[in-house]
């Protein structure tokens, strides 16, 4: 249980590292973006990373200071069936977030070049990406 | 072993539709479309390159079906859990790194392009949407 405690307490200051950058972030966007209506749509990305961020910052201080919700945040992380369902759910939307860009990219061929290129290096950096991670868990496991 | 045996010939059966609906699907896509030069390079590419698949995929499976040994060996390697371990855990991992950074491509190309940025924050919303449906099924199947 303590070390699950620590794990939170690190979790906190990695969500206020976000905050932090976010904040950075929106500003530099605010004050270098040549089109304002462009930057909106960055800024907002920003404004939802900073209010996940304080949600989570919230939560966990909560069970921090609560034995029982602790106790039962402990729980459903070390929970069998979850770990199995989000691993499983992982590896399966991997493969149709995969087909569904590939198809995307081949309909935008004849839409927008651009859109159809960026998806094609999507897929390219997803796979090696994948592969990377694959070897590493190869050496690791 | 008999389960695995009727995976392995609806794998076979999959792949020898993926390959003629792929060659039908791309001759259509040319002749009906009028794709520019760029573009059938690129649909001959992809379609080339599944065909290629769909083909080794069957040429790699008949074999399984024909022979009980490599049938078994077939059967371990892909039921043995490191392995299986491995892959989930990769593709786990995998998306949470390509979040990340897609999420920070996103906010750099805002700068400069626009275009390039919407469909970076497009591909981020689809992950997000795959992922939850995804989870959602399987909360209710397992």
């Amino acid at each position: 249980m303590e070390k699950f405690k620590k794990q939170l307490v690190t979790s906190n200051y990695i969500y206020w590292l976000f905050i932090v950058l976010s904040i950075v972030g929106a500003f530099l966007v605010v004050v270098f973006s040549p089109n304002h209506r462009d930057g909106n749509g960055t800024v907002g990305f920003f404004a939802a990373m900073i209010a996940i961020s304080v949600i989570n910052i919230h939560r966990n201080r909560k069970a921090l200071k609560n034995e029982k919700l602790l106790k039962e945040m402990y729980i459903n992380s070390v929970d069998e069936r979850k770990k199995q369902i989000t691993l499983q759910s992982a590896k399966a939307s991997f493969f149709i977030i995969l087909a569904s860009m590939l198809i995307a990219s081949i309909v935008f061929r004849f839409i927008s070049m651009t859109v159809s290129i960026v998806l094609t290096c999507c897929m390219m950096f997803i796979l090696i990406v994948y592969f990377a991670v694959t070897a590493y868990y190869n050496k690791k496991m | 072993m008999e389960e695995f045996r009727k995976k392995i010939r609806r794998k076979v059966m999959f792949s020898s539709i993926f390959c003629m609906s792929g060659l039908f699907i791309y001759v259509i896509l040319i002749r009906i479309t009028g794709a520019p030069d760029y573009a059938r390079g690129i649909l001959f590419g992809v379609f080339g390159g599944t065909e290629t698949v769909s083909v080794f995929n069957i040429f790699r499976l008949m074999p399984l079906l024909q022979n009980d040994e490599k049938l078994k060996q077939a059967y371990i390697t892909e039921t043995d859990e490191r392995n299986t371990l491995i892959q989930k855990e990769a593709a786990k991992t995998s998306s949470s790194i390509l979040v990340m950074i897609l999420a920070l491509a996103a906010i750099i190309a805002g700068f400069f392009a626009p275009v390039v940025s919407m469909t970076l924050a497009f591909v981020i919303i689809l992950i997000g949407v795959v992922s939850v449906a995804v989870t959602a099924y399987y909360n209710k199947k397992m």
